[in-house]
């Protein structure tokens, strides 16, 4: 019998166009009743029927991985946090969606806020955290109307609060709006930033795990990650692990931005490829000209050529190819771009939101934005490649985050893989635009 | 037995605590790794990178090692052909937009980035940019913020937040524009402390007060001790051709703003230079011969008129022991009087050296526990605060703060008991830890965190009466291993009690008696006074009645403290002040002597903790002044007297013969409180009086920049106080 169900529950997700994004295209699809009609906080009580540390397990079994970019084993964290002592834990949601390109976790925020408070409320009850903030984006002011109005709908039906469905679960949760910092995506920074402070990122050890948010344990997920919470509980550990790749399983939200066709989200299973992502589902690049260059996760992954179309969208695949994933924000650029310009775009991006802590990020990117803007003046000589690539080694592996490291794969890349753009920018004193 | 990891570093193999970060292995295991942001009385911050180093089987290939804790049979490289090219390329950044004006740099000499430059041997930059710039910041009190010069380190910020808990210094703005700064950009209004300015590793914070005084490396350093308070921090006086140009904190790694900036008050030109004599009611120049001999024949003619008992003096709480065993000698064996006594006698703790002996100030956290009943307790004694926020901060003692109105220890206290006066807050924690119960939450906890407490630091305010005294006794019954940690605004008031300067105590307190004084007699190889001698109070009561007519002060100022004294001081047929300004009571003088400070001179103070230390003469003294203990040694002389020592060291060796307190106590070590002959006994050596110096003629508030007659003569801290009330 119980393998009937399970087959039974496999097909229905075979067959299941999208399970994160199944509620979004709903008119009024942030209201309450409508998400509910439509199966929100369904899961809640079968997760409550569950011990705590038995949703860590079955989070830990489906392999979920974060969705923020660095891929770490949402199972593992949880469990990292459940086991320290103490009765006071947090679960912060990071929605500081700030890498350029991505704008998968908006999609969740604007159009299916109950969806991510359900994820919370299951994650909470994992952990033993009775408390949620959700780290929204400065830049977010739309979904910030919309998550308020969401959580206090919730509160009135009883899904936030004190005694959720009547099982003695508390958990309460509320919005932290940024200040509009990328650093503060980073989690050791959000958590500061949340405690009111500069937003830097602390040093690890101690992990947020044992010591996070005003010295507590704490667990820090990405808005999608905490929406795959409720389906992993729903449809088990195994039958979620079948979907998508092996190493990592689960659906994934891919923003298509750039010159395709048809931009936008796409909820595809992890480990699509490139191949299909941009010319099955976005309809090929746009105007019918030659792909020149993909990014595949966001600002800091580094680029990929039309060389890496059949490379699958997953963790590790993306790795061996030379890249990550990233948050998964596809950016597409078509044979018209001057990749000197794009990465001028990029490094101009990283020098901006450096947080200024540690010499390598602070100084390294702030000298890439001024080679680069010399370039773009059409000012530079052949020595400038050398003097980039330079730059970078300077940079490399001795940063205090991930951001000084992310901010020089685009100057490597791109030198990497269209050397020829900048020999002739270089020669002819214009790159691009 | 605490567990320990092995860490290999370099090839040599160190145990250490398992919480330790690298580079504490690496300074356990004698390797040098390069540092610019770390510091040992800060928290790790990990922001410079230079000390990056390599450990086998990382995945990483650099580790900052600042970090980094270590993990059992862990094996760290600190110096590999990659890592030297490492901390060439991050010092390289550094470079990028420091200006390199190292040859108006006040840090030249000293400055870390320079030292670590000239190690690493940076060629030629690849940085052909234009630098970034930030106009310097001159609009500061004392300091000088060169915002070009700072390599971001963060030490300032976080020493003014993690050690004084001010928080006034912070970074704003993002990335490359970051910088140093306040709120909103405006000036400092902060304790002024200089501690971020000491701690900068460049020049990017300097004094004004040092701006182009000199080059580190011409100066002579001269090891002494701080004359401002009772905690007698150790002090280095940098001079050039000697003269004072700096003050720089030694040993004990902390100093105030008076301690830091208030030295130059020596160089005043309110400085006494001359001796003075009045003649037609003007007091006008005179030489040393003349003075001295004024004094001598004036204290000799009343002496053999009216006895020796008709003449009194008044030792200092500010001069060297030296100074008061010598003033205390010259009363009772060249005057013959017992009429000795210390004015601060006023205003210091009841219990004092009776009940109440101080612990060691750095071993405040080492208590589970303190009680601070004096929220002033960073104006008065600040390295004590600086000790508090250490214990709470670093290693996570509760403390407990009896405080009416805010200030910064507030934020660090686990319980704040909302009371303007200590008494009836020890009465209501009393009452508390009896009933297990209190009015309000915040009693029950302080109650619930003292009774928990192993062991508490009681943090005791500077001026206590008896029904404090009696309540603090009692709560001290109450509570577990308590650590009595009086409040002491005078530098050597413990060495001048000591020294003997009480109308009822020979030095080491040995109480006056016809034994005594035949055992001192002859120690002195003087006849001395059988009985003990008047106190301050009894001073003035007798001037008052015309008892006495000759008041000897040395280093006090009672006319100052009090004016209601100034009538009084008016009624001596005989007034002698050694001073080094002329004060208001130097003004009713019949002579005035002028003294050395203590920059100008050898000997020793004693601290609140009863330690004893050196201080040394790091400038000639002011034009003619002398140190005290040569002009009282001259007036005796005069007078017949037989004092007659060649040097401070000489004295020092006699007040280690005739003190058992004294005798053998090592440079910088602390008598044991169960050595003094008082330990135990209800003895009081506080003088709390109704009617002299009842109130306290300085205003609270004020004391950190301006609590007496020297402090208001330094420049730099009268700039600070300029910049407080806006002028």
């Amino acid at each position: 019998m119980r393998h009937v169900l399970q087959l039974c529950a496999l097909l229905e997700v075979y067959f299941m166009e999208k399970m994160l994004l199944k509620r979004v295209d709903i008119p009024n699809s942030t209201d309450i009743g409508v998400a509910i009609k439509h199966g929100a906080y369904s899961v809640l009580e079968k997760a409550f029927a569950m011990r705590p540390v038995d949703v860590v397990n079955e989070v830990k079994r489906a392999n979920l991985r974060g969705r923020g970019g660095a891929g770490f084993p949402t199972g593992l964290k949880w469990e990292l946090c459940a086991r320290v002592p103490g009765d006071l834990k947090y679960l912060l949601c990071n929605a500081d969606e700030g890498e350029p390109g991505t704008f998968k976790d908006r999609f969740i925020l604007q159009q299916d806020p109950h969806l991510l408070i359900e994820g919370m409320v299951i994650s909470g009850y994992a952990i033993g955290a009775e408390r949620g903030y959700i780290y929204l984006r400065y830049e977010y002011p739309k979904a910030l109307g919309i998550l308020e109005k969401a959580i206090s709908e919730a509160y009135d039906k009883g899904y936030l609060g004190k005694n959720i469905l009547g099982k003695g679960v508390n958990f309460d949760l509320s919005v932290h709006r940024g200040a509009g910092a990328y650093i503060c995506g980073e989690e050791t920074a959000l958590i500061e930033s949340l405690e009111g402070k500069r937003g830097q990122p602390r040093i690890r050890p101690p992990f947020p795990a044992s010591q996070g948010a005003w010295k507590k344990p704490t667990v820090i997920n990405n808005v999608e990650t905490l929406s795959n919470v409720p389906f992993i509980i729903s449809l088990g550990a195994e039958v979620y692990s079948k979907i998508g790749e092996e190493t990592s399983p689960g659906p994934k939200i891919y923003g298509v931005s750039g010159m395709v066709s048809k931009p936008g989200v796409y909820e595809l299973p992890m480990g699509t490829t490139l191949r299909e992502i941009i010319f099955t589902h976005c309809g090929g690049v746009r105007g019918g000209k030659k792909l020149k260059a993909v990014i595949p996760g966001g600002a800091s992954t580094p680029m990929l050529t039309p060389n890496h179309l059949d490379v699958k969208m997953d963790y590790n695949s993306l790795v061996a190819a030379g890249s990550m994933l990233g948050s998964g924000a596809v950016m597409v650029m078509d044979e018209t771009v001057n990749m000197v310009n794009a990465t001028y775009v990029l490094v101009r991006f990283f020098a901006h939101e450096s947080c200024g802590k540690c010499t390598p990020c602070r100084e390294g990117t702030s000298w890439l934005y001024q080679v680069y803007t010399r370039l773009m003046h059409g000012q530079g000589t052949p020595d400038d490649i050398d003097l980039l690539l330079y730059i970078c080694d300077t940079v490399k592996g001795k940063c205090f985050c991930p951001l000084g490291e992310g901010a020089i794969q685009p100057v490597l890349s791109s030198i990497k893989h269209f050397r020829g753009d900048y020999e002739q920018c270089i020669a002819t004193g214009k790159c691009g635009h | 037995m605490e567990n320990t990891v092995t860490v290999t570093i370099d090839g040599i193999t160190v145990k250490v605590k398992p919480t330790a970060t690298i580079l504490e292995a690496a300074k356990a295991a004698g390797v040098r790794i390069p540092v610019l942001c770390a510091d040992d009385k800060l928290h790790p911050y990990g922001s410079c990178r230079i000390c990056l180093v390599e450990i086998e089987k990382s995945p990483r290939k650099f580790t900052p090692s600042c970090t980094t804790p270590v993990a059992d049979n862990m094996s760290v490289k600190t110096m590999t052909p990659d890592l030297f090219e490492a901390r060439k390329r991050i010092l390289e950044l550094l470079l990028a937009n420091h200006p390199l004006d190292c040859p108006v740099c006040d840090k030249a000499g000293s400055c870390q980035l320079q030292d670590l430059v000239h190690e690493y041997g940076l060629g030629k930059s690849k940085f052909a940019e234009e630098k970034r710039t930030t106009p310097p910041n001159y609009g500061n009190a004392v300091v000088e913020r060169i915002v070009n010069r700072c390599v971001f380190c963060g030490k300032c910020v976080r020493v003014c937040r993690e050690q004084n808990a001010v928080g006034e210094l912070a970074f704003t703005r993002r990335g490359a524009k970051s910088r140093v700064s306040t709120d909103f950009d405006t000036p400092l209004d902060c304790e002024f402390c200089g501690e971020c300015v000491e701690i900068c590793p460049v020049g990017a914070l300097t004094t004004k007060q040092f701006k182009y005084k000199g080059r580190t490396w011409n100066l002579d350093r001269t090891p002494s001790v701080c004359n401002y308070c009772g905690c007698g921090c150790p002090i280095s006086y940098e001079s050039r051709r000697g003269r004072i140009v700096r003050v720089k904190s030694a040993a004990r790694n902390y100093l105030c703003s008076k301690g830091r900036f208030g030295w130059d008050a020596v160089h005043h030109p309110d400085r006494l230079t001359t001796p003075l004599v009045r003649i037609n009611g003007e007091l006008v120049p005179c030489t040393w011969d003349e003075a001295v001999s004024v004094v001598a024949t004036n204290l000799n003619v009343i002496k053999n008129k009216r006895g020796a008992d008709s003449i009194a003096g008044l030792g200092s709480v500010r001069t060297t022991n030296e100074d008061n065993y010598v003033f205390q000698k010259f009363m009772r064996a060249v005057v013959g009087t017992n009429n000795v006594d210390l004015l601060a006698r006023l205003k210091i703790p009841k219990g004092l050296n009776a009940a109440f002996f101080s612990g060691e100030l750095g071993r405040i956290g080492e208590h589970d526990a303190i009680l601070v009943l004096d929220r002033e307790v960073g104006e008065i004694n600040p390295l004590t605060g600086i000790e508090i926020i250490r214990a709470v901060n670093r290693m996570g003692r509760k403390m407990v703060l009896v405080s009416g109105t805010y200030n910064k220890f507030h934020k660090l206290a686990s319980v704040v008991l909302d009371y303007a006066s200590p008494e009836v807050a020890i009465e209501h924690v009393l009452a508390a830890l009896a009933a297990e119960k209190g009015e309000g939450d915040a009693l029950k906890q302080a109650a619930a965190i003292l009774k928990a407490a192993g062991s508490v630091a009681l943090v005791i305010p500077p001026s206590l009466y008896g029904k404090e005294y009696d309540l603090i006794r009692q709560l001290s019954g109450a509570l577990k291993n308590v650590t009595y940690y009086p409040l002491v605004r005078r530098s050597n008031l413990q060495g001048a009690l000591d020294m003997g300067v009480l109308p009822g105590y020979y030095p080491g307190y040995q109480k006056v008696s016809a034994e005594a004084a035949a055992s001192f007699a002859g120690a002195w190889n003087e006849v001395l006074p059988e009985t003990a001698g008047m106190n301050a109070v009894e001073m003035v009561n007798n001037i008052k009645a015309g008892k006495v007519a000759a008041l000897y002060i040395m280093g006090d100022d009672p006319a100052g403290s009090d004016p209601n004294l100034k009538p009084v001081l008016d009624g001596l047929e005989f007034l002698v002040v050694q001073d080094i300004f002329l004060s208001e009571t130097a003004k009713l003088a019949d002579v005035v002597l002028p003294a050395a400070s203590s920059a100008e001179k050898t000997g020793t103070f004693t601290n609140l903790e009863r330690r004893l230390q050196q201080i040394m003469k790091a400038e000639e003294p002011y034009a003619e002044s002398r140190p005290d203990w040569e002009i009282i040694q001259a007036v005796a002389k005069k007078m017949g007297g037989s004092l007659n020592y060649a040097s401070a060291g000489n004295i020092m060796d006699e007040i280690r013969s005739v003190t058992p307190l004294y005798a053998g106590l090592a440079p910088c070590a602390v008598w044991p409180a169960e050595k003094s002959p008082l330990s135990g006994t209800e003895t009081d050596l506080s003088l709390s009086s109704d009617t002299i110096m009842k109130k306290e003629v300085i205003n609270a508030g004020r004391l950190l920049f301006s609590s007496g007659m020297t402090i208001t003569r330094s420049r730099e801290l009268g700039t600070v106080q300029n910049a407080k009330i806006g002028v």
